[in-house]
């Protein structure tokens, strides 16, 4: 025990030592900081994209998405971004395509919009689908049910008057949205997608008839109200097993002169390079970034130990051990390692957590942030690698500093 | 001195941006328009910034006391004031007033994200700083 009643262990003096040095402290807390919030952030952005990839291409379901000639970047813009969009043509087509050679499944939808002050303070796109053909909403809906991510939502089939709605789409207290003046029951409310498919009211076109009727009664009008009886908006299709999706299209193209036919693999080749080129950014410039945060921080650590020379010499002659001043300098680099490291995730944290949504609508990909033991890991990660750039930076300077030459070391510049 | 200036023009700044950011910077949700595209009606997220405005106003008039006065227990409790007008900041959006319902809406993706942000800084930095004043106040 010293004098002042404390021991002086490699850690208080560390303390000490960091403590009455501010601005040197600080200067190796930033470096730290900058290089934590990068790896966090950066890492948290290639997980969150790569993961909202992943959930589109599992919830597409359909191969080809065939709308009326002109609307093939209205539908895209209903798939990936859910715009609400309305357009219109012959119901008879999806029989047509159901019959085509090739095609293995084939199922018509109907859009509408809902009306801006009620329901989700914006207009949203109602999408109706045919529950005799469909293969896209309701497997998602039965998977959902099994991953028991539906909570206590009824069993079965979705009855006449019942909606499923996206993620994000606000059900009232009463488990109802409402439409058109009208509430209806929200029989599910589907995972995160990462689509358009998230601002999406869907309901079977028994449900939509209703409500088309119930919202004439209001004093409501539709365009779809000069459409022919049984016009569609859409017809999914699903190509057979051993078919192109590509030369599926283009043979629906060659058949029918008046459609524009969307392919499903084609968006998401055209997402998944986007992606790919962001995330091997992101990648690369976190890797830089840690070298060179290594770099500067080897520098600042040898320039400071060079001129706290003596003091670790007067160290020696007070008794210590070389170990402990290796010892003492890992300490001192380990201390400002996991105090920039805890500040840079918790500010990556803090910016990125409440912009979620805003990052996702500017980058123009789908983004799903990961659930909370895929953001442990990155969180755990982004610290090790941070935190281990101090040390690692430090040691061969604390090694030198311990084998230098007591005597000579304190007779140096006489 | 030089840390009573600095703390004192952070809230200000802070403040100015909690009560002036929604106008300018990061804007909340426009009118729902009639048909003849007159306003017909504001959204939730509209009086929850306008009611910002006065949060932010109080923490910045707060800051310029900070800027002017040194006694240790008027800056105590002008620090108290600053904390408490930093969790108003974020309740107004989140639980007093609330938004608009829809996730990718204006106010949702920005506006609130923001004042969220601001909040917390406010609340987080006066909070350190009212802990400090009360030790040394006390001790």
């Amino acid at each position: 025990m010293s004098q002042s009643g404390y021991s002086l262990s490699a850690g208080r003096l560390s303390w000490e030592n960091l403590r009455r040095r501010p601005f040197r402290t600080a200067c190796l807390v930033i470096v730290v900081f900058i290089l934590a919030f990068t790896l966090f952030g950066g890492s948290l952005l290639a997980a969150s994209l790569q993961k909202g990839l992943q959930s589109m291409a599992k919830r597409f379901g359909a191969d080809l998405m065939v709308v009326p000639a002109g609307y093939g970047e209205k539908a895209e813009g209903v798939l990936l971004r859910g715009e609400p969009s309305f357009f219109y043509f012959d119901g008879a087509l999806a029989a047509q395509l159901a019959e085509m050679e090739g095609v293995l499944q084939a199922s018509p939808q109907c859009f509408l919009t809902s009306l801006s002050t009620e329901c989700c303070d914006a207009p949203v796109q109602l999408i109706a689908f045919d529950p005799a053909t469909d293969f896209v909403i309701q497997p998602w809906i039965a998977e959902d049910r099994q991953n028991g991510r539906l909570g206590g939502r009824p069993e079965g089939g979705l009855g006449e008057g019942q909606l499923v709605v996206g993620s994000r789409i606000d059900i009232r207290s009463n488990g109802t949205v409402q439409l058109y003046n009208h509430e209806y029951p929200v029989a599910a409310q589907l995972s995160e997608t990462a689509t358009g498919f998230d601002t999406t009211i869907f309901m079977t076109r028994r449900t939509m008839d209703l409500l088309k009727e119930a919202a004439h009664r209001e004093g409501f009008g539709f365009i779809a109200d000069g459409e022919p009886e049984g016009s569609v908006s859409a017809v999914l299709v699903k190509a057979g097993g051993n078919v192109n999706p590509n030369s599926l299209a283009q043979a629906i193209k060659r058949n029918h002169q008046n459609v524009d036919v969307l392919v499903s693999q084609g968006i998401l080749a055209a997402i998944a390079e986007a992606l790919e080129g962001f995330v091997a950014y992101i990648n690369s410039f976190s890797i830089i970034l840690w070298i060179v945060a290594v770099v500067v921080l080897m520098a600042v650590v040898s320039g400071s130990l060079n001129e706290r020379k003596k003091e670790f010499a007067i160290l020696r002659i007070l008794g210590a051990p070389r170990k402990k001043l290796v010892r003492l300098v890992l300490t001192e680099s380990s201390l400002t390692g996991l105090a920039g490291s805890l500040a840079g995730l918790g500010a990556a944290a803090l910016l990125i957590f409440p912009f979620n949504t805003y990052l996702s609508l500017k980058i123009g990909l789908p983004y799903i942030r990961p659930g909370a033991g895929g953001l442990l890991v990155l969180g755990l990660v982004s610290l090790a690698l941070s935190f281990a750039a101090g040390p690692l930076a430090a040691i061969s300077s604390a090694v030198r500093i311990s084998r230098a030459e007591t005597y000579w070391t304190l007779r140096e510049g006489e | 001195m030089k840390s009573r200036i600095a703390s004192g023009l952070t809230i200000l700044i802070l403040g100015l941006l909690i009560s002036l950011g929604p106008q300018f910077l990061f804007k909340p949700c426009g009118p729902v328009l009639a048909h003849d595209g007159a306003a017909a009606s504001w959204m939730k997220c509209h009086w929850s910034v306008r009611a910002e405005i006065g949060v932010g106003a109080l923490a910045a008039a707060l800051g310029i006391g900070l800027l002017a006065f040194r006694s240790r227990d008027t800056r105590l409790g002008l620090w108290a004031g600053v904390f408490l007008s930093g969790v108003l900041a974020l309740l107004i959006p989140h639980v007093l007033i609330g938004g608009c319902a829809m996730a990718t809406m204006p106010c949702q993706a920005l506006t609130f994200p923001a004042l969220t942000l601001l909040g917390i800084l406010v609340a987080l930095f006066s909070g350190g700083n009212l802990f400090f004043h009360f030790r040394r106040v006390r001790g």
